[in-house]
């Protein structure tokens, strides 16, 4: 356990924050980065995603507490991140990538960190601004979740040594095929629920039929 | 391999390895986890049945030769004599199995039958088969395609009807239907005895289940039964009483022919055969009975047995015939649907393989001029329920009783560590309670009726009530005993409300897969809640899984019942208020283990005499006829009926019944509107009825995003002086009647309704907008005069 959550490792990815080119690189080359500690990130960006919506002030928050279940979100969280990773992955890999499954895993759970910590930090603040000081929260917020997601799409082009375009355009294949993944497992359930239910259904006619 | 090596090789057993053993110790841990669980299924489940010991029987009697009694001259034109007793003789015609009933202290005559059928001047053919009928069979055939037989043209026509005799009266036998079908086939054909017996100043009639056989590919699903049984020709004045709401009458002959008939189930439709859409409120059918009314005789039926599965109907002349008529049908089976396949379009439809067996019991009581009209129809019914111990008259008191509903404990969604659960916090503690109670002793409101919802496990949702314990932060159980103590101080009572057959879908440790009823047709769990206003659907939780409920199957309310008197017993609390049992009656159609509505009531009587065993005082909601032998008290009872269109007027026939005999309340007044609160005192005042309020200590706004946010006006400190004030209002007549019996109910011509009781008072009612005279009196507009008070 030691080993990926060693002291090193939490450095060199607040190192990564503040030197995503440079850090990717090493991640990518030496091995820098730990994979346990980005699904950590990624837990932690799921839990202060929850807590904003529940605790952040109601002046920039209209949530209804009653539709915020933790549990669910998390999971919801983390099923996105293993369908991106994967989807990433399967299209990268045909596509002259050079990361890793590993590699982008650490990608993107890197890239959650400003996110996370960015909105921890508009969550308290939003405990004290009035209304006309929505902008700063707002402003807080945007600042976390879009440089983490231009850490996300560097640490992308880097683990793949791509170009920036071709990085856009496989993010872009990415997100096709990460809607591929989710309709064909929304059809496997159907099928498997329609299977179930025929069974059901000669069982309910051989008791109704004898 | 030689024998030595072969020796050597048997010797040398691996040892087993770690993980080996570590997975057969699982795998046997679940075998035997999975054995214990069935197991336990299997005897804690599946083999009690404990609810069979309250299940009722009856006798099919054995039939032996008719022979008519022989009279030198018939009081009933061309029939025979076949039974008489002190006050009826009963005259039949063995070639159209009509009976008549010859009433010897009046003369009068009342026939199964219009003897001048023929002659009626609108009956088409089919109509005209009906009229001369007994009965109407609606039946299923193998494709579950209905027909209906009726027993002229499908059997006396065909002169298939055969008589026999038995104690007291007779039997007709009707073979229905045809024995052959068109293909020389096995046609459909039913064999239904249909027993007439005199008692007392009554005709029973009945159609024994048991009796019935069916024959070839038919299925019967209901019976109507004596349609046209004392029916009323259009030359004839009267009315005929129908059990809707409060009670309603019909006028003969109102022209109304473009109005549905009046159909309804007596004590509502079972939950399990109603549709998954509400699309109407109506309120239901409280009293197995209906009456016939003409001037000068009267003709009350009543449904003794295989109420819980019948409904009543009633029609007008001018729409298929010249007769005003009321009859009860009886639902021998039902029909269910079932999507397979993945079928979305199309249903198939499933029947219930055995009819239910009861003894379909109908009582025609001919009530002589003394008892004419709905009043008479109330009186005789009120003095036979007194006889047969079911009422018994109450002790006058100063006051009338005001009821308030107190909500204790409330579920609300919260969060811990983000993760959703339902949590209960206090909207009124036992001593807030015990704060209100004294706070309207002393604004003069001393005969209190204390009913205490949500004082335990969960609150107002509970959990089944299997093994209950006083919430601590309301103030536990000796807060609880305080509070009892309190109001009986004050001068009332407490009664702490439990609900038995609705079990929440809050309640973890239900096993609804187990102890839920079930639908027939795909075996659902019937799972309700509230109606959804877009939908229409009465499932829905509207965000609030707590008001979801599983319908409790009979099989196991005594196990609840049970233990829940048992605990209560611990409690000293001098009432139980009963949310469901007294309204609420559903079947359970578990295939494997059908128990109908009927033994679905047997147990639910058993459960009450359970109840009363705790020698606490018990008060029902909205209670159905079958409660009022335990309820000491009843909430919410109906003050009106359902303004269907072929109904004329409403009557407070109910509260005519139960006046002096039970208190009772009006539904919440929280929720009446300020426009119509004028017009509701005087529905209070015409019938007796007390007021009855929600109150809570904390403001009503803590539970707007709870369950129970239809309750938006509760908050006591805001209720007080309207609540106080209404009570006055009404306080101020019915005082005066406490205890006493309401004999007297009638509708003057200029729309006052003058009420009577027994100890001299008269209460007459103006609900109009101006002062109208009675008696020579005035009675000023929307106001009452009260007559003969001391």
């Amino acid at each position: 356990m030691g080993k990926y959550f060693s002291k090193d490792k939490w450095k060199y990815m607040l190192y990564t924050v503040s030197h995503p080119m440079d850090g990717y690189y090493w991640i990518r080359h030496a091995d820098r980065g730990s994979v346990p500690l980005a699904i950590l990130m990624v837990i932690l960006f799921a839990v202060s995603f929850s807590a904003n919506r529940l605790l952040a002030s109601f002046v920039v928050n209209d949530i209804d507490p009653r539709a915020v279940d933790s549990l669910y979100e998390l999971m919801g969280v983390l099923a996105f991140y293993l369908i991106l990773c994967v989807s990433n992955w399967s299209v990268t890999c045909l596509m002259n990538g050079e990361g890793r499954m590993k590699d982008i895993a650490i990608a993107v759970g890197y890239g959650t960190v400003p996110i996370t910590v960015m909105m921890t930090v508009s969550t308290i603040i939003s405990q004290v601004i009035a209304d006309d000081e929505q902008a700063f929260y707002g402003l807080l917020l945007g600042a976390g979740i879009v440089y983490g997601l231009i850490m996300i799409l560097i640490g992308i082009m880097q683990v793949h040594n791509y170009t920036l375009g071709k990085t856009l355009l496989t993010l872009f294949i990415t997100f096709i095929a990460l809607l591929i993944i989710i309709f064909l497992m929304l059809l496997l359930s159907n099928l498997i629920g329609m299977v179930v239910n025929f069974f059901k259904s000669i069982y309910t006619e051989i008791i109704f039929r004898t | 391999m030689d024998k030595k090596t072969k020796k050597k090789y048997k010797k040398t057993k691996l040892p087993m390895s770690l993980a080996k053993k570590v997975f057969l110790i699982i795998l046997g841990a679940a075998v035997i986890g999975v054995a214990i669980y069935l197991l336990y299924y299997y005897f804690h489940y599946t083999r009690y049945v404990k609810y069979k010991d309250s299940l009722s029987s009856y006798e099919y009697e054995e039939g032996g030769v008719f022979n008519a009694i022989p009279e030198s001259s018939a009081d009933v034109p061309g029939m025979q004599l076949a039974a008489e007793n002190e006050y009826l003789k009963l005259y039949t015609n063995v070639q159209t199995a009509d009976v008549a009933v010859y009433d010897k202290r009046d003369g009068s005559i009342t026939y199964s039958t219009p003897v001048d059928a023929d002659q009626d001047s609108m009956a088409n053919a089919s109509n005209l088969n009906l009229l001369k009928s007994q009965f109407v069979v609606t039946y299923y055939n193998a494709d579950v395609k209905s027909g209906t037989y009726d027993s002229y043209s499908q059997c006396v026509a065909k002169g298939k009807v055969t008589a026999q005799s038995i104690n007291g009266g007779i039997r007709y036998m009707y073979k229905i239907g045809s024995e052959k079908d068109n293909n020389g086939q096995e046609g459909i054909h039913f064999d239904i005895p249909l027993e007439y017996r005199l008692k007392d100043d009554s005709l029973e009639v009945s159609i024994p289940v048991s009796g019935i056989k069916e024959y070839g590919s038919g299925s019967i699903a209901r019976i109507q039964l004596l349609r046209y049984m004392g029916a009323a020709k259009n030359d004839e004045e009267g009315y005929m009483v129908v059990p809707n709401g409060s009670g309603s009458l019909i006028y003969f002959n109102n022209g109304k022919t473009t109005a549905a008939s009046y159909s309804q189930y007596i004590y509502d439709i079972d939950p399990v055969a109603a549709s998954y859409t509400t699309t109407e409120n109506i309120t239901s059918v409280k009293l197995p009975l209906f009456g016939i009314c003409r001037t000068d005789r009267t003709l009350l039926v009543t449904v003794e047995d295989g109420a819980s599965t019948a409904l009543i109907s009633a029609g007008i002349s001018g729409v298929y015939n010249d007769y005003n008529y009321a009859f009860p049908t009886f639902v021998l089976r039902n029909i269910d649907n079932l999507r397979n396949f993945g079928n979305t379009t199309q249903d198939v439809f499933v029947l219930e393989s055995d009819m239910y067996d009861i003894n379909c019991k109908v009582r025609y009581t001919f009530l002589t001029e003394k008892d004419s009209g709905y009043t008479g129809l109330a009186n005789y019914y009120r003095e036979r329920l007194t006889a047969e111990g079911v009422l018994s008259k109450q002790q006058a008191t100063e006051n009338i009783p005001f009821y308030y509903d107190i909500l204790a404990g409330v579920k609300e969604t919260s969060h811990f560590l983000g993760v959703q659960y339902l949590h209960t916090f206090t909207m009124t503690s036992f001593k807030e309670a015990g704060e209100i109670s004294n706070a309207l002793k002393d604004s003069g409101i001393t005969n209190q009726v204390m009913n205490l919802q949500g004082w335990f496990n969960g609150g107002y949702y509970h959990d089944a009530p299997h093994n209950i314990k006083g919430l601590a932060k309301l103030g536990g159980k000796s807060g609880l005993e305080n509070l009892n103590k309190t109001v009986a101080a004050n001068g009332g009572i407490l009664y702490a409300d439990v609900d038995f057959q609705e079990v929440t879908f809050a309640d973890k440790y239900f096993n609804y897969n187990a102890e839920s009823s079930r639908y027939y047709g795909a075996g659902y769990v019937v799972a309700l809640g509230q109606v959804n206003p877009t939908t229409l659907y009465n499932s829905s939780g509207l965000s609030y899984p707590e008001t979801k409920y599983d319908v409790l199957s009979p099989k196991y309310l005594p196990r609840y019942v049970g233990s829940f008197a048992k605990k209560i017993k611990n409690y000293e609390v001098d009432g139980i208020s009963l949310r469901d049992l007294g309204d609420m009656l559903a079947s359970d159609k578990r295939r494997t283990h059908v128990i109908n509505r009927e033994q679905a009531l047997d147990v639910v009587l058993s459960q009450f005499d359970v109840l009363e065993g705790t020698g606490k005082k018990l008060m029902t909601e909205k209670a159905n006829s079958y409660a009022f032998a335990y309820s000491s008290d009843i909430l919410n009872v109906p003050l009106t009926g359902n303004d269907f269109k072929i109904i004329d007027e409403n009557i407070p026939l109910y509260e005519m019944i139960i006046h002096g005999s039970i208190s009772y309340s009006s539904d919440l007044l929280n929720f009446e509107d300020e426009d119509h609160m004028q017009t509701k005192v005087l529905q209070m005042i015409e019938a007796g009825a007390a007021p009855h309020y929600v109150f809570t200590w904390e403001d009503s706004s803590k539970m707007k995003e709870t369950g129970l946010s239809r309750y938006y006006a509760t908050t006591f400190t805001t209720w007080k002086d309207d609540a106080v004030k209404v009570y006055e209002q009404v306080n101020e007549p019915l005082k005066n009647v406490t205890g006493a019996i309401m004999v007297g109910h009638e509708i003057l011509d200029n729309g006052v309704r003058k009420v009577t009781y027994d100890n001299g008072v008269t209460i007459y009612v103006n609900y109009s907008e101006e002062d109208l005279a009675a008696d020579g009196k005035t009675v000023p507009a929307l106001s009452y005069r009260l007559e003969g008070a001391n």
